[in-house]
Protein backbone atom coordinates (compact mmCIF):
# COMPACT_ATOMS: atom_id res chain seq x y z
CA UNK A 1 0.00 0.00 0.00
CA UNK A 2 1.28 3.34 -0.66
CA UNK A 3 1.68 6.65 1.78
CA UNK A 4 -1.07 8.05 0.16
CA UNK A 5 -3.66 5.61 0.28
CA UNK A 6 -2.08 4.72 3.91
CA UNK A 7 -2.78 8.20 4.86
CA UNK A 8 -6.16 8.45 2.98
CA UNK A 9 -7.61 5.48 4.93
CA UNK A 10 -6.16 6.94 8.26
CA UNK A 11 -7.88 10.06 7.91
CA UNK A 12 -11.39 8.76 6.82
CA UNK A 13 -10.76 6.43 10.04
CA UNK A 14 -10.21 9.42 12.08
CA UNK A 15 -13.24 11.52 10.60
CA UNK A 16 -15.50 8.55 11.52
CA UNK A 17 -14.16 8.30 14.84
CA UNK A 18 -14.81 12.08 15.46
CA UNK A 19 -18.41 12.17 13.30
CA UNK A 20 -19.55 9.74 15.81
CA UNK A 21 -17.91 11.43 18.72
CA UNK A 22 -19.26 14.53 17.74
CA UNK A 23 -22.53 14.22 19.94
CA UNK A 24 -20.76 14.02 23.38
CA UNK A 25 -18.50 17.24 22.95
CA UNK A 26 -19.86 20.45 24.01
CA UNK A 27 -17.92 24.01 24.35
CA UNK A 28 -14.43 24.67 23.36
CA UNK A 29 -14.11 21.36 22.50
CA UNK A 30 -17.06 20.62 20.37
CA UNK A 31 -16.03 23.87 18.61
CA UNK A 32 -12.71 22.57 18.23
CA UNK A 33 -13.75 20.04 16.95
CA UNK A 34 -16.33 21.17 14.82
CA UNK A 35 -13.96 23.15 12.95
CA UNK A 36 -11.33 20.80 12.40
CA UNK A 37 -14.06 18.99 10.35
CA UNK A 38 -14.86 21.62 8.34
CA UNK A 39 -11.30 21.72 6.86
CA UNK A 40 -10.79 19.34 3.65
CA UNK A 41 -8.72 16.40 3.58
CA UNK A 42 -5.02 17.63 2.67
CA UNK A 43 -4.36 15.80 -0.93
CA UNK A 44 -0.71 14.30 -1.24
CA UNK A 45 1.28 15.16 -4.30
CA UNK A 46 1.08 12.68 -5.74
CA UNK A 47 -3.02 12.97 -5.55
CA UNK A 48 -2.64 16.20 -6.78
CA UNK A 49 0.09 15.77 -10.05
CA UNK A 50 -2.61 12.98 -11.27
CA UNK A 51 -5.53 15.40 -11.10
CA UNK A 52 -3.53 18.33 -12.66
CA UNK A 53 -2.57 15.80 -15.16
CA UNK A 54 -5.45 14.20 -15.84
CA UNK A 55 -7.45 18.23 -16.43
CA UNK A 56 -4.44 20.64 -16.55
CA UNK A 57 -5.25 23.86 -16.30
CA UNK A 58 -4.57 25.86 -19.17
CA UNK A 59 -2.15 28.51 -17.38
CA UNK A 60 0.26 25.57 -16.00
CA UNK A 61 0.07 23.48 -18.73
CA UNK A 62 1.91 26.29 -20.65
CA UNK A 63 4.45 26.72 -17.97
CA UNK A 64 5.15 23.28 -18.50
CA UNK A 65 5.49 22.96 -21.75
CA UNK A 66 8.17 26.28 -21.52
CA UNK A 67 9.64 24.87 -18.87
CA UNK A 68 10.10 21.74 -20.43
CA UNK A 69 11.42 23.87 -23.79
CA UNK A 70 13.70 25.80 -21.71
CA UNK A 71 15.26 22.19 -20.25
CA UNK A 72 15.74 21.17 -23.74
CA UNK A 73 16.97 24.62 -25.00
CA UNK A 74 19.79 24.10 -21.68
CA UNK A 75 20.87 20.76 -22.38
CA UNK A 76 21.28 21.51 -26.13
CA UNK A 77 23.66 24.58 -25.10
CA UNK A 78 25.46 22.43 -22.53
CA UNK A 79 26.17 19.88 -24.60
CA UNK A 80 27.52 20.39 -27.86
CA UNK A 81 30.31 21.97 -28.06
CA UNK A 82 30.93 25.35 -29.81
CA UNK A 83 32.67 25.31 -33.43
CA UNK A 84 34.08 28.77 -32.57
CA UNK A 85 37.92 28.04 -31.31
CA UNK A 86 38.19 29.56 -27.51
CA UNK A 87 40.35 32.37 -28.65
CA UNK A 88 40.67 35.21 -26.38
CA UNK A 89 38.52 38.21 -27.14
CA UNK A 90 40.33 41.56 -27.65
CA UNK A 91 38.73 44.68 -27.23
CA UNK A 92 38.83 47.37 -30.42
CA UNK A 93 38.07 50.89 -28.74
CA UNK A 94 38.51 54.27 -30.45
CA UNK A 95 36.84 57.69 -29.84
CA UNK A 96 34.66 58.64 -32.36
CA UNK A 97 32.47 61.48 -31.31
CA UNK A 98 30.26 62.08 -34.25
CA UNK A 99 31.12 59.78 -36.75
CA UNK A 100 28.47 57.93 -38.45
CA UNK A 101 30.56 54.61 -39.09
CA UNK A 102 33.44 53.19 -37.27
CA UNK A 103 35.01 50.01 -38.22
CA UNK A 104 37.86 47.57 -37.87
CA UNK A 105 40.54 46.04 -40.51
CA UNK A 106 43.66 43.77 -40.17
CA UNK A 107 45.41 41.21 -40.26
CA UNK A 108 42.48 39.13 -38.38
CA UNK A 109 40.15 39.98 -40.92
CA UNK A 110 42.27 39.90 -43.80
CA UNK A 111 41.88 43.85 -44.23
CA UNK A 112 38.07 43.27 -44.93
CA UNK A 113 36.11 45.84 -42.66
CA UNK A 114 34.62 44.53 -39.00
CA UNK A 115 31.87 47.71 -37.99
CA UNK A 116 32.35 48.53 -34.23
CA UNK A 117 29.13 49.85 -32.70
CA UNK A 118 28.36 52.68 -30.29
CA UNK A 119 25.07 51.59 -28.54
CA UNK A 120 25.09 54.47 -26.05
CA UNK A 121 26.06 57.36 -28.47
CA UNK A 122 29.06 58.21 -26.55
CA UNK A 123 31.16 58.44 -29.32
CA UNK A 124 33.03 55.58 -28.32
CA UNK A 125 32.78 52.87 -30.60
CA UNK A 126 33.91 49.59 -30.00
CA UNK A 127 34.06 45.93 -30.96
CA UNK A 128 35.41 42.34 -29.27
CA UNK A 129 37.07 39.99 -31.37
CA UNK A 130 38.08 36.78 -30.42
CA UNK A 131 41.78 36.06 -31.53
CA UNK A 132 44.57 33.30 -31.76
CA UNK A 133 47.94 34.36 -30.05
CA UNK A 134 49.87 36.29 -32.70
CA UNK A 135 50.92 39.59 -34.05
CA UNK A 136 48.68 41.79 -35.63
CA UNK A 137 48.52 44.96 -37.80
CA UNK A 138 45.48 46.77 -37.68
CA UNK A 139 44.05 50.44 -38.45
CA UNK A 140 40.29 52.02 -37.63
CA UNK A 141 38.19 53.14 -40.52
CA UNK A 142 36.13 56.45 -39.14
CA UNK A 143 33.45 57.18 -41.74
CA UNK A 144 35.91 55.85 -44.11
CA UNK A 145 39.17 57.61 -43.34
CA UNK A 146 41.97 55.61 -42.71
CA UNK A 147 43.09 56.14 -38.79
CA UNK A 148 45.98 53.62 -38.04
CA UNK A 149 47.27 55.34 -34.83
CA UNK A 150 45.40 53.36 -32.01
CA UNK A 151 46.78 54.55 -28.79
CA UNK A 152 45.90 51.06 -26.92
CA UNK A 153 48.24 49.50 -29.53
CA UNK A 154 52.18 48.20 -28.88
CA UNK A 155 53.79 49.46 -31.99
CA UNK A 156 53.22 51.30 -34.96
CA UNK A 157 54.14 50.60 -38.58
CA UNK A 158 53.95 53.34 -41.34
CA UNK A 159 53.51 51.43 -44.85
CA UNK A 160 53.44 54.59 -47.38
CA UNK A 161 52.95 57.22 -45.33
CA UNK A 162 50.22 55.45 -43.51
CA UNK A 163 50.29 54.14 -40.06
CA UNK A 164 49.14 50.87 -38.92
CA UNK A 165 48.87 49.99 -35.44
CA UNK A 166 50.24 46.34 -34.18
CA UNK A 167 49.03 44.19 -31.42
CA UNK A 168 50.20 41.38 -29.97
CA UNK A 169 48.05 38.42 -28.60
CA UNK A 170 48.74 36.06 -25.75
CA UNK A 171 51.73 35.19 -23.80
CA UNK A 172 52.78 37.40 -20.68
CA UNK A 173 52.85 40.79 -22.24
CA UNK A 174 48.88 40.77 -23.74
CA UNK A 175 47.90 43.46 -21.73
CA UNK A 176 45.61 43.97 -24.45
CA UNK A 177 43.08 41.19 -23.97
CA UNK A 178 40.42 40.75 -22.08
CA UNK B 1 -1.57 8.39 -19.89
CA UNK B 2 1.89 8.42 -18.38
CA UNK B 3 3.00 7.04 -21.59
CA UNK B 4 1.91 10.03 -23.42
CA UNK B 5 2.97 11.96 -21.03
CA UNK B 6 6.19 11.43 -20.37
CA UNK B 7 6.07 11.12 -24.68
CA UNK B 8 4.74 14.42 -24.90
CA UNK B 9 7.90 15.64 -22.14
CA UNK B 10 9.95 14.40 -24.07
CA UNK B 11 9.42 15.72 -27.83
CA UNK B 12 9.25 19.34 -25.90
CA UNK B 13 12.60 18.50 -24.67
CA UNK B 14 13.83 17.29 -28.18
CA UNK B 15 12.82 20.97 -29.48
CA UNK B 16 14.12 23.06 -26.68
CA UNK B 17 17.65 20.80 -27.94
CA UNK B 18 17.29 21.24 -31.28
CA UNK B 19 16.37 24.71 -30.42
CA UNK B 20 19.63 25.43 -28.44
CA UNK B 21 21.87 23.82 -30.72
CA UNK B 22 20.84 25.99 -33.40
CA UNK B 23 21.68 29.07 -31.62
CA UNK B 24 24.85 28.30 -31.45
CA UNK B 25 26.76 31.51 -32.72
CA UNK B 26 28.16 29.50 -36.12
CA UNK B 27 31.65 30.65 -37.48
CA UNK B 28 31.89 30.91 -41.79
CA UNK B 29 32.90 27.75 -42.65
CA UNK B 30 36.02 28.11 -45.02
CA UNK B 31 35.74 27.79 -48.57
CA UNK B 32 36.74 24.70 -49.79
CA UNK B 33 39.67 24.07 -51.94
CA UNK B 34 38.03 23.24 -55.32
CA UNK B 35 36.06 26.65 -54.85
CA UNK B 36 39.50 28.64 -54.94
CA UNK B 37 40.26 26.47 -58.01
CA UNK B 38 37.30 26.76 -59.52
CA UNK B 39 37.48 30.50 -59.53
CA UNK B 40 41.08 30.32 -60.19
CA UNK B 41 40.14 28.33 -63.21
CA UNK B 42 37.07 31.00 -64.64
CA UNK B 43 39.73 33.59 -64.29
CA UNK B 44 40.45 33.19 -68.05
CA UNK B 45 44.43 32.49 -67.55
CA UNK B 46 46.34 29.82 -69.84
CA UNK B 47 45.17 26.51 -69.11
CA UNK B 48 48.66 25.46 -68.68
CA UNK B 49 49.31 28.93 -66.11
CA UNK B 50 45.90 27.85 -64.48
CA UNK B 51 47.42 23.88 -63.59
CA UNK B 52 50.29 25.43 -62.33
CA UNK B 53 48.82 27.94 -59.92
CA UNK B 54 46.18 25.24 -59.10
CA UNK B 55 48.62 22.64 -58.62
CA UNK B 56 50.59 24.78 -56.20
CA UNK B 57 48.12 26.21 -54.08
CA UNK B 58 46.43 22.91 -53.80
CA UNK B 59 49.61 21.63 -52.38
CA UNK B 60 49.55 25.17 -50.13
CA UNK B 61 46.41 24.23 -48.82
CA UNK B 62 46.95 20.89 -47.69
CA UNK B 63 50.45 21.17 -46.09
CA UNK B 64 49.41 24.91 -44.38
CA UNK B 65 51.64 27.44 -46.75
CA UNK B 66 47.76 29.07 -47.96
CA UNK B 67 44.35 29.06 -46.01
CA UNK B 68 41.63 28.95 -48.55
CA UNK B 69 39.62 31.90 -47.09
CA UNK B 70 42.64 34.36 -47.93
CA UNK B 71 43.29 32.87 -50.99
CA UNK B 72 39.61 33.40 -52.59
CA UNK B 73 40.11 36.54 -51.63
CA UNK B 74 43.28 37.68 -53.01
CA UNK B 75 41.50 36.57 -56.03
CA UNK B 76 38.93 38.31 -56.22
CA UNK B 77 41.49 41.25 -55.37
CA UNK B 78 43.68 40.01 -58.97
CA UNK B 79 40.21 39.63 -60.33
CA UNK B 80 39.50 43.48 -60.63
CA UNK B 81 42.78 43.74 -62.64
CA UNK B 82 44.05 43.46 -65.96
CA UNK B 83 44.95 39.76 -66.72
CA UNK B 84 48.54 40.30 -67.37
CA UNK B 85 48.96 42.26 -64.15
CA UNK B 86 47.35 39.34 -62.17
CA UNK B 87 49.28 36.71 -63.68
CA UNK B 88 52.32 38.38 -63.08
CA UNK B 89 51.21 38.55 -59.29
CA UNK B 90 50.08 35.20 -59.16
CA UNK B 91 53.16 34.40 -60.74
CA UNK B 92 54.85 35.40 -57.54
CA UNK B 93 52.69 33.91 -55.37
CA UNK B 94 53.30 30.25 -57.52
CA UNK B 95 56.93 30.45 -57.56
CA UNK B 96 56.92 31.49 -53.52
CA UNK B 97 55.01 28.18 -53.26
CA UNK B 98 57.09 26.13 -54.99
CA UNK B 99 60.04 27.65 -52.95
CA UNK B 100 58.04 26.17 -49.87
CA UNK B 101 57.03 29.62 -48.31
CA UNK B 102 54.22 29.91 -46.53
CA UNK B 103 52.43 33.01 -48.45
CA UNK B 104 49.77 33.34 -46.45
CA UNK B 105 48.67 32.74 -42.32
CA UNK B 106 45.02 32.88 -42.55
CA UNK B 107 43.96 35.49 -39.99
CA UNK B 108 47.08 35.98 -37.77
CA UNK B 109 49.92 37.69 -39.24
CA UNK B 110 52.45 38.36 -41.62
CA UNK B 111 52.36 36.56 -45.29
CA UNK B 112 52.35 37.89 -48.44
CA UNK B 113 48.70 38.16 -49.52
CA UNK B 114 47.94 39.54 -46.02
CA UNK B 115 50.08 42.27 -47.00
CA UNK B 116 48.38 42.55 -50.30
CA UNK B 117 45.34 43.02 -49.33
CA UNK B 118 46.56 45.65 -46.65
CA UNK B 119 48.27 47.57 -49.66
CA UNK B 120 45.02 47.76 -51.46
CA UNK B 121 43.13 48.51 -48.04
CA UNK B 122 45.74 51.65 -48.01
CA UNK B 123 44.60 52.25 -51.33
CA UNK B 124 47.55 51.59 -53.09
CA UNK B 125 48.04 50.73 -56.67
CA UNK B 126 48.57 47.44 -57.82
CA UNK B 127 51.93 48.09 -59.68
CA UNK B 128 53.10 49.43 -55.82
CA UNK B 129 51.62 46.11 -54.36
CA UNK B 130 53.50 43.87 -57.43
CA UNK B 131 56.37 45.57 -56.35
CA UNK B 132 56.45 44.98 -52.42
CA UNK B 133 55.36 40.98 -53.41
CA UNK B 134 58.47 41.10 -55.21
CA UNK B 135 60.45 42.69 -53.11
CA UNK B 136 58.95 40.27 -49.95
CA UNK B 137 59.69 37.14 -52.04
CA UNK B 138 63.27 38.36 -52.53
CA UNK B 139 63.60 39.12 -48.50
CA UNK B 140 62.09 35.64 -47.81
CA UNK B 141 64.82 34.02 -50.34
CA UNK B 142 67.63 35.42 -48.90
CA UNK B 143 66.34 35.15 -45.22
CA UNK B 144 66.27 31.08 -46.28
CA UNK B 145 69.56 30.88 -48.07
CA UNK B 146 71.52 33.13 -44.97
CA UNK B 147 70.40 30.91 -41.88
CA UNK B 148 71.03 27.55 -43.76
CA UNK B 149 74.34 29.23 -44.39
CA UNK B 150 74.80 29.74 -40.97
CA UNK B 151 73.23 26.11 -39.52
CA UNK B 152 70.73 27.93 -37.73
CA UNK B 153 68.34 25.70 -40.61
CA UNK B 154 68.80 23.19 -42.92
CA UNK B 155 67.34 22.60 -46.51
CA UNK B 156 66.44 18.87 -46.71
CA UNK B 157 63.63 18.97 -48.67
CA UNK B 158 61.70 22.44 -50.40
CA UNK B 159 57.92 22.39 -52.15
CA UNK B 160 54.78 23.27 -51.35
CA UNK B 161 53.78 19.81 -50.29
CA UNK B 162 56.61 19.50 -47.37
CA UNK B 163 55.19 18.94 -44.36
CA UNK B 164 55.73 22.70 -42.38
CA UNK B 165 58.31 22.74 -40.01
CA UNK B 166 59.11 25.36 -37.10
CA UNK B 167 61.65 26.93 -39.64
CA UNK B 168 59.40 27.32 -42.05
CA UNK B 169 57.50 30.04 -39.74
CA UNK B 170 60.58 31.18 -38.69
CA UNK B 171 62.06 32.16 -42.08
CA UNK B 172 59.15 33.72 -42.71
CA UNK B 173 58.77 36.46 -39.45
CA UNK B 174 62.41 36.87 -39.68
CA UNK B 175 62.03 38.01 -43.62
CA UNK B 176 59.21 39.89 -42.54
CA UNK B 177 61.21 41.81 -39.82
CA UNK B 178 64.00 42.54 -41.83
CA UNK B 179 61.44 43.68 -44.94
CA UNK B 180 59.81 45.87 -42.45
CA UNK B 181 63.09 48.07 -41.08
CA UNK B 182 64.04 48.25 -44.34
CA UNK B 183 60.61 48.96 -46.67
CA UNK B 184 58.38 50.69 -44.12
CA UNK B 185 60.54 51.47 -40.95
CA UNK B 186 63.03 53.53 -43.52
CA UNK B 187 65.92 51.72 -41.85
CA UNK B 188 69.08 51.09 -44.38
CA UNK B 189 72.29 49.24 -43.48
CA UNK B 190 74.28 49.87 -40.95
CA UNK B 191 71.93 51.11 -38.64
CA UNK B 192 72.38 50.60 -34.89
CA UNK B 193 68.48 49.98 -34.72
CA UNK B 194 68.37 47.39 -36.92
CA UNK B 195 69.42 44.11 -34.67
CA UNK B 196 67.60 45.08 -32.11
CA UNK B 197 64.48 45.89 -33.90
CA UNK B 198 64.51 41.84 -35.63
CA UNK B 199 65.65 40.31 -32.45
CA UNK B 200 62.55 42.03 -30.66
CA UNK B 201 60.18 40.95 -32.95
CA UNK B 202 61.17 37.60 -32.95
CA UNK B 203 61.16 37.19 -29.12
CA UNK B 204 57.89 38.62 -29.00
CA UNK B 205 56.99 36.02 -31.83
CA UNK B 206 58.09 33.54 -28.99
CA UNK B 207 56.34 35.02 -26.56
CA UNK B 208 52.84 34.76 -27.69
CA UNK B 209 53.55 30.98 -29.12
CA UNK B 210 53.73 32.49 -32.75
CA UNK B 211 57.80 30.86 -33.01
CA UNK B 212 59.23 28.19 -31.37
CA UNK B 213 61.10 29.37 -28.18
CA UNK B 214 64.64 27.20 -28.53
CA UNK B 215 64.19 27.89 -32.46
CA UNK B 216 64.12 31.71 -31.96
CA UNK B 217 66.69 31.40 -28.66
CA UNK B 218 69.25 29.96 -31.58
CA UNK B 219 68.48 32.29 -34.06
CA UNK B 220 68.60 35.40 -31.87
CA UNK B 221 72.09 33.93 -30.48
CA UNK B 222 73.58 33.88 -34.29
CA UNK B 223 72.01 36.97 -35.31
CA UNK B 224 74.42 39.82 -35.92
CA UNK B 225 74.03 43.28 -37.62
CA UNK B 226 76.88 42.04 -40.78
CA UNK B 227 74.31 38.65 -40.67
CA UNK B 228 70.97 41.25 -41.27
CA UNK B 229 72.83 43.03 -43.92
CA UNK B 230 73.80 40.00 -45.47
CA UNK B 231 70.27 39.12 -46.22
CA UNK B 232 69.30 42.89 -47.27
CA UNK B 233 72.06 42.48 -49.76
CA UNK B 234 71.08 39.44 -51.41
CA UNK B 235 67.13 40.74 -50.98
CA UNK B 236 68.07 43.21 -53.75
CA UNK B 237 70.89 41.08 -55.68
CA UNK B 238 68.90 37.84 -56.69
CA UNK B 239 72.38 36.82 -58.61
CA UNK B 240 73.87 36.33 -55.67
CA UNK B 241 71.04 34.07 -53.65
Amino acid sequence: MRWDELEELLRAAVRKEVEEGAGRLSGLEERVIREILRWPARKSWWTRAREFFAQPTPRWALAGVLAALLLGFALGRLTVSSPIPQWSSNLFVIAAPGARSVSVVGDFSAWQPIPLSDPDKDGIWMASIPLPPGRYEYAFLVDGKWVGQDPLAEEYLRTFGEYVSVRYVGGERAGLSS
Amino acid sequence: MRAFLLSFFLLVCGTGLVFGEAVLPQSTPPPRPNEVIDFLSAMGFSPEFTGAVAAALTAGFNSGRATTTVTLLFLQDLAKIPREQAERGLEIIRFALSQGFIVDTGFAGSSMMNEARKLLALGRSWEEVERVLSLRLGFLLATRSVLARYAVISLSAIGPDVPLAASDRLVLELAWAVGDFILWEGGTLGDPRFLGYVQGRLDRLASVGVLSSALTGRTVAVLTPSILEEIVRLAFQPERR
